[in-house]
């Protein structure tokens, strides 16, 4: 190490004052060791470790078994034969992309009404995006028992009020129920993406339009939409990361059921080892779910690569 | 250059020896008897316990023996407290338990038998405890291989309320004895949704400890059984599939609103919110159905024996939440003192004289049951006393089965077997999948289960 460190300095001053193009970087890499190996350590050895259990039958209050080596049989059993896993992977990808797109028009929407100047605006702002700093569970159970409650809640009192009949949301409409409690929290998430975007939007570009007889729809949708097109991909992107893993919305209000029909992948994963303490089929599951989220977010990020690095 | 590569290798060495070294401090200091024992206690967040826990500065002060409580739900307790003892991580000295975990969990040693502790106290201290006074059913619902393993905190059996206003005003009177028949012509008569009103409310909430109990006391009764003899399960075959029919086109046509929601707490709300006519479930609920101060109803539930189909067995459940030492724990003596306190009947005049003879921990002492001052707070103890005693975990099905207990199945497989077919259950109660379909998907959840765990070949 010392010999090549010589080397190069020596190559230095045989060049002269000209800096050499490439510099071996030894102390640096030594200072950066340690927290390459922490990051790596970090976040790959719990998934080498799922990947361990994955291939082990492990049934936590079964001891008698030990924890017998099983090679693919989790998988193959949740692929080929799993039912509820198949109507989960369908299941989160339509509540995904219900969520995604709710809040993209609602966070659409709300961002062009708060880019327009108004009294109160900073207030009303910081109102609409207090939804976001809600803990999740929290804000699942104030739905499912201030508002969805079939005897007691808001919404039915609304709607009895109206002389419509009340409607049990969270047995009759799991789905739309999830869907709903989830974009209220992450429509802001979107809002302020986008608000942001609105905001880099000039000035003069829609004085130009206007000026050119564009009217307020056409300035829209000719103006403002092609100029928010990568604000709406960021959303998109980030938005499906971080909903594919929505849990505790689900956990409170319908605890993936009626049946399995709000049962998402991540909370088969931890209904398995939770409920079930398959520690082998959960971890499966579980590989199952990264591979699967991968594949997602490899497909979105081409995408925004695209948009970003090519001309608009 | 060499010697900075020494510096940042000495660096962490030191830091990782200070990471290392740091860990045996902690277990060494604990270890020592003069240092102050904290306890750790895992427990479900019922009402009773919640009374335990406000009541526990009492064990503090007359043993100087400190206790830190994690309060969680019945499914979290039931889930934490496995992970716990499976992996031998120790984290709780004692948990609460059932009368369905504790012969299992006995079997794989991961709870401490009690009577060596037994035969450890004075006489005088075993006089003051007096096992006997336990009831016989529940002693032999926590004991594995003739010896103890838990102490029953409070007990329950199952049995019918009916709000008494509703039948007197169609003219109809419940039997004290009455049939599921009966209860199905009632729950008819008396639906009436307009007015908010479902005839019957029983549970519907996914979970063998949920929906699972009352419906597998009606599969009991109805002469059915989960599993034959030969560990097959019965799932598509009469009558138990007669059975979980009955028990979902009840609730379906004649039960509350939001069934697949609706659990142990919420079926509660509704019948004292005077939204039901009848409710079916632990008798553990009859304290809180005629609390004036949070029933409606409270003067105008009565009570009946738990309904019947051809046979009484099975027809009613039993269970005890339990206190057991994990065997992991390092205070067992300090956890052995804290079981005899929180189980006696001297904790049980306690809570009567902060809270009142209703709100006792019923059903774990005959000394409970024979107090005039409890008769006089709970009329309705000789229904939970008879039921109690008449519920026989190893007896509790018509024809011959290979495992024990009333509301589940004594294998460690029966919570994701009960978890997953009540959760199929729901859908049809949601009307998303049909009765046949969510059994027969359940028959072929069940057998592969049942293969995985070695019964079936």
């Amino acid at each position: 190490m010392s010999i090549g460190v010589a080397g190069a300095q020596a190559a230095g001053r045989a060049e002269g004052v000209r800096p050499s193009r490439f510099r071996p970087p030894p102390i640096r890499l030594l200072l950066l060791l340690p927290a390459l190996l922490y990051m790596g350590l970090l976040t790959q050895a719990p998934f080498i470790v799922t990947l361990w259990y994955s291939i082990h039958k492990w049934i936590l209050d079964r001891p008698d078994f030990g924890k017998p080596l099983v090679g693919l049989d989790n998988f193959t059993y949740t692929v080929t034969q799993d039912t509820v896993f198949r109507d989960a992977v369908l299941t989160t990808v339509e509540i995904t992309a219900s969520i995604i797109a709710v809040c993209l028009v609602l966070g659409l929407s709300f961002a062009l009404l708060l880019n327009r100047p108004f009294r109160g605006r900073g207030v009303v702002r910081a109102l609409m995006i207090s939804p976001f700093f809600v803990m999740p569970t929290v804000n699942a159970i104030v739905w499912k028992n201030l508002l969805l409650d079939p005897s007691g809640g808001f919404v039915n009192w609304l709607l009895t009020s109206l002389h419509i009949s009340a409607v049990d949301w969270l047995t009759q409409y799991p789905k739309l129920s999830v869907v709903a409690i989830a974009s209220w929290q992450w429509t802001p998430f979107m809002m302020l993406i986008l608000l942001a975007g609105l905001q880099g939007v000039p000035d003069e570009v829609r004085e130009a339009a206007k000026l050119d007889g564009a009217s307020g729809v056409g300035e829209f949708l000719y103006i403002t939409l092609p100029l928010l097109a990568r604000y709406i991909e960021l959303c998109l992107l980030l938005g499906t990361i971080y909903v594919l893993n929505l849990f505790g919305e689900i956990r409170v209000a319908t605890e993936g059921g009626p049946g399995t029909q709000t049962t998402t992948l991540p909370y088969y994963v931890y209904q398995t080892i939770h409920d079930y303490n398959d520690v082998g089929s959960s971890a499966a599951l579980g590989v199952l779910m990264v591979i699967f989220a991968s594949i997602i977010a490899a497909g979105l990020l081409r995408l925004l690569t695209r948009t970003f690095s090519g001309d608009e | 250059m060499a010697s900075t590569s020494k510096r940042v290798g000495a660096a962490l060495i030191t830091s990782v020896a200070l990471i290392g070294f740091s860990y045996p401090v902690q277990p060494l200091r604990a270890a020592s008897p003069q240092a102050d024992v904290t306890l750790t206690v895992a427990t479900v967040d019922n009402p009773q316990m919640l009374d335990m826990i406000s009541l526990t500065s009492d064990f503090t002060a007359k043993t100087g023996i400190k206790v830190k409580y994690v309060t969680l739900t019945e499914n979290d307790v039931r889930s934490k407290v496995t992970t716990d003892v499976a992996t031998g991580g120790g984290q709780f000295d004692l948990a609460t338990v059932g009368t369905y975990e504790v012969p299992q969990w006995a079997k794989k040693g991961w709870v401490s038998n009690l009577d060596p502790y037994f035969k450890g106290l004075s006489s005088s201290a075993s006089a003051a405890y007096n096992e006997m006074d336990l009831l016989p059913k529940v002693r032999l619902g926590l004991s594995y291989n003739k010896s103890l393993y838990a102490l029953p905190f409070y007990g329950e059996s199952s049995f019918l309320m009916y709000n008494k206003a509703m039948f007197k005003a169609a003219g109809l009177t419940m039997p004290l004895h009455p049939t599921w028949d009966q209860v199905a012509g009632f729950a008819k008569k008396l639906n009436n949704p307009a007015k908010g009103i479902s005839g019957i409310v029983l549970r519907g909430l996914p979970g063998w400890g949920e929906m699972g109990a009352p419906l597998t006391t009606v599969i009991n009764t109805f002469g059915g059984s989960w599993f034959d003899q030969n560990w097959q399960p019965q799932l598509t075959t009469s009558p138990t599939k007669d059975a979980i029919a009955f028990y979902i086109n009840l609730l379906k046509s004649y039960g509350e609103p939001g069934a697949a929601n609706a659990g142990f707490t919420e079926s509660e709300r509704a019948f004292s919110q005077a939204k039901g006519a009848m409710w079916i479930d632990a008798t553990s609920a009859a304290g809180l159905v005629t609390d004036v101060k949070t029933s409606k109803v409270a003067a105008d539930v009565g009570f009946a024996f738990s309904p019947t189909k051809v046979t009484p067995l099975g027809s009613h459940w039993l269970w005890a939440w339990s206190l057991a030492m994990e065997s992991a724990s390092k205070h067992k003596d300090a956890a052995f003192k804290f079981l005899q306190w929180a189980t006696n009947s001297d904790y049980i005049k306690l809570v009567a004289a902060k809270k009142g003879w209703g709100n006792v921990p019923p059903g774990t002492r005959l000394s409970t049951f024979n107090n005039p001052n409890y008769q006089a707070a709970a009329p309705y103890w000789k229904i939970i006393l008879d039921s109690m005693n008449t519920a026989d975990p190893t007896h509790a099905t018509l024809h011959k089965v290979p495992y024990v207990g009333v509301q589940f199945v004594g294998i460690p497989e029966f919570q994701q077997i009960g978890d997953r077919v009540t959760q199929n259950l729901s859908g049809v109660l949601s009307g998303s999948s049909s009765i046949d379909a969510a059994l027969s998907l359940s028959q072929s959840q069940v057998t592969r289960i049942m293969r995985q765990g070695g019964y079936l070949k």
